[in-house]
């Protein structure tokens, strides 16, 4: 049960509820124009502050964040059996909203063991929000250790429920966001169904959900490459295994050359001289052509010029001449004789030469093509090794293809083992349903009870189990027409079954919230008789039920005859003033 | 032939190619010697005009007659006066 809502800002309205029936009723004053309406007096802002102080994470967005409120330390007073004097007060604040402070310290640090001295927990205690929603899973919800799927925030959303989240769109529903695996787990714990065959759903829709991205994946340029399709990675492994069988023949095949760096060595060694004899060559051929002209230059000619130049010695030097013409001529002669001889020899020994480079021209160019063929048909030590490297990398790159074509097979058949998964799943629920008769029904007949108080007994209503493909569906009925008000109003019944069922077995608080949204376009009738059976249902099961509720609602209910009095609280929020609202003044 | 003429240029005349093979012939030499050195000589000095192999004999055979070269066992010898 919650006691009271207070904030260290004096401005603050303080808002102490009871057992029973608490309507917080906020009013529009006279005068105050449409644009007033009582949007903003903060009804609304209760529902949140109850949940920042239940262990609501704080992100900027949450209204306890905002600048005008940070400073501000909100607390809430609620029972806690196990505390002494058992109440329990929360406090914490936007600025830090990490921390909250209990009043006392009711186990927030679980000792192991008995300690061996007397710990004072009669003092205030800081702990971390974390450690907070733990404990209010365990205090509210009986929740302790694992409990995978289940969550005491998602479940204070049901009893809670946020028009922030959107939580009055559907009954089984708290927020647009929310998977139906996942409320329905939490449901069916409320509702004393098996919650854990229900949470299996939500194992199947995140095997769903991961191999519907590891499908996208496939088709991603990128990530393609590493999880990749079994048909191109069939392809694949057949190249690489082709690859791989190549390289063993080759392998097979392949004659090591001892002298292989040497004969490398040889072959270059006789490319080398090859060309330097060429070399040699074409000079030898130059000079043999210097030669055969120079053979053909000498001719007898050249002794017809010798008289004029002798003669003309005469003329120019003549005491210096030694020798006579016959003389002259003879040695003439002789120089060109030698010549010819030396010169015949000298193109001889040219061609010889010629002619021996030529044969080891012939000779160099078989040893090479030797030399090359060895070369071609071996290799070196090394050149093994190599291949044999090559080798173990393209079995590795096989081995790792294969593995990847395993896990695009398992990805590929996931989807019928999902679906299998699924129908298993399917089929275990239909029975626990059947065998938990006693549980549905007790709902069923809270709900229908509920309904027919508000719409008649001539309405048909009734909650629907049913295990669906996805999820446990839980979908309650009445016969309507369909218009908002009694979507509400199903809710609203939905909403006082769950929150009866679950305190009737331990497993919830004692305390149902409703926001004024719930009410909104509700017929008046149904208004009026929501509010009793509300009250009634409240008494009856020793619960509290709280509710913001607009004036002009709360009138509508009172002209069909609802006596209000003593079930309003005694704060009234109005619009009239900046300091109407719930905080005490307007940001 | 001997001087530089109309037709002969000063570096072709007989007197001046003899000279060139004089200052070759520091030791005897064979002809072929002779004449691939005089004709690596005239290279050097750049003498672009072409000297025959039998205008090179003639210009030993001015040597020759002037006595100042001499042939001996196939080799020429330069004879200093």
């Amino acid at each position: 049960m919650l006691r009271r809502l207070s904030a260290d800002d004096p401005r603050f309205r303080r808002i102490d509820f009871s057992a029973g029936l608490n309507l917080l009723v906020a009013s529009t004053a006279d005068g105050s124009g449409d644009k007033d309406s009582r949007n903003g007096t903060g009804k609304s802002s209760m529902i949140e502050l109850l949940h920042f102080l239940l262990g609501a994470r704080a992100d900027k967005r949450s209204l306890p964040t905002r600048k005008a409120l940070r400073k501000i330390a909100f607390s809430l007073e609620l029972d806690w059996p196990s505390a002494d004097g058992g109440l329990l007060t929360v406090t914490r604040s936007g600025a830090h909203p990490e921390v909250v402070r209990l009043s006392q310290d009711v186990g927030a640090n679980e000792p192991e063991h008995e300690s061996l001295f007397d710990v004072d927990d009669a003092g205030p205690v800081d702990i971390p929000a974390s450690r907070w929603t733990k404990l209010l899973e365990k205090e509210l919800f009986r929740l302790s250790g694992t409990h995978t799927g289940l969550s005491g925030r998602t479940m204070l959303s049901f009893l809670i429920r946020r028009i922030s989240s959107h939580a009055f769109n559907a009954p089984t529903r708290t927020n647009s966001q929310q998977s139906e695996a996942d409320a329905a787990t939490n449901l069916a714990y409320l509702l004393g169904l098996d919650w854990k065959l229900a949470g299996g759903y939500r194992e199947i829709s995140a095997r769903e959900a991961t191999r519907r991205q590891l499908r996208q994946a496939v088709n991603d340029p990128v990530w393609g490459r590493i999880v990749g399709s079994t048909a191109e990675l069939r392809g694949q492994i057949t190249i690489a295994e082709e690859d791989v069988r190549r390289l063993e023949e080759q392998i097979k095949a392949f004659r090591v050359v001892p002298q292989y760096e040497e004969l490398k060595q040889r072959a270059d060694e006789i490319d080398r001289e090859i060309r330097a004899l060429n070399s040699q060559d074409s000079i030898d051929r130059r000079n043999l052509s210097d030669l055969q002209t120079a053979v053909r230059d000498i001719t007898d000619s050249d002794v017809r010029y010798l008289e004029p130049v002798y003669r003309e010695l005469g003329i120019l030097l003549g005491d210096q001449v030694k020798r006579r013409f016959d003389d002259v001529k003879d040695f003439h002669r002789s120089i060109i004789r030698n010549r010819q001889r030396y010169l015949a020899e000298e193109v001889e020994s040219l061609e010889n030469r010629l002619a021996e480079r030529a044969m080891r021209r012939e000779r160099l160019g078989v040893e090479l093509q030797q030399v090359l063929r060895t070369l071609n048909d071996g290799g070196a030590l090394e050149a093994l090794t190599a291949l044999q490297q090559a080798l173990a990398q393209k079995q590795a790159s096989v081995e790792a293809l294969r593995h990847r074509y395993e896990a695009a097979q398992t990805l590929e058949a996931s989807a019928l083992e999902i679906k299998a998964k699924r129908l298993d799943l399917q089929r275990a629920l239909k029975d626990d349903l059947d065998e938990r008769a006693t549980q549905t029904s007790e709902a069923t007949v809270l709900f229908s009870e509920f309904a027919q108080r508000l719409y008649g007994s001539g309405r048909q209503a009734y909650l629907e189990f049913d295990a669906g493909p996805s999820s446990l569906r839980i979908v309650p009925h009445v016969d309507s027409d369909d218009s908002r008000g009694i979507g509400n109003m199903v809710i609203f019944c939905f909403d006082l079954t769950m929150a009866v069922v679950a305190h009737r077995h331990g497993r919830g608080p004692d305390f149902l919230v409703h926001d004024s949204h719930l009410f909104d376009g509700v017929d008046d009738r149904q208004l009026r008789d929501a509010l009793e059976l509300a009250a009634e249902v409240a008494e009856r099961e020793g619960m509290q039920y709280i509710a913001t509720l607009n004036s002009d609602d709360l009138e509508k209910a009172q002209r069909r005859g609802y006596d209000a009095s003593g079930k309003t609280l005694p704060v009234r929020l109005d619009d009239e003033y900046d300091d109407g609202g719930l905080f005490g003044f307007r940001f | 032939m001997l001087t530089p003429t109309k037709g002969i240029a000063p570096d072709r005349s007989l007197l001046a190619v003899g000279a060139q093979i004089l200052q070759e012939l520091d030791s005897p030499l064979t002809v072929s010697q002779a004449w691939a050195r005089l004709k690596t000589r005239r290279s050097e000095l750049g003498h672009g005009s072409p000297v025959s192999f039998g205008w090179f004999v003639l210009a030993l055979d001015v040597l020759h007659a002037l006595g100042a070269v001499e042939m001996r066992d196939e080799l020429l010898m330069p004879r200093r006066p």
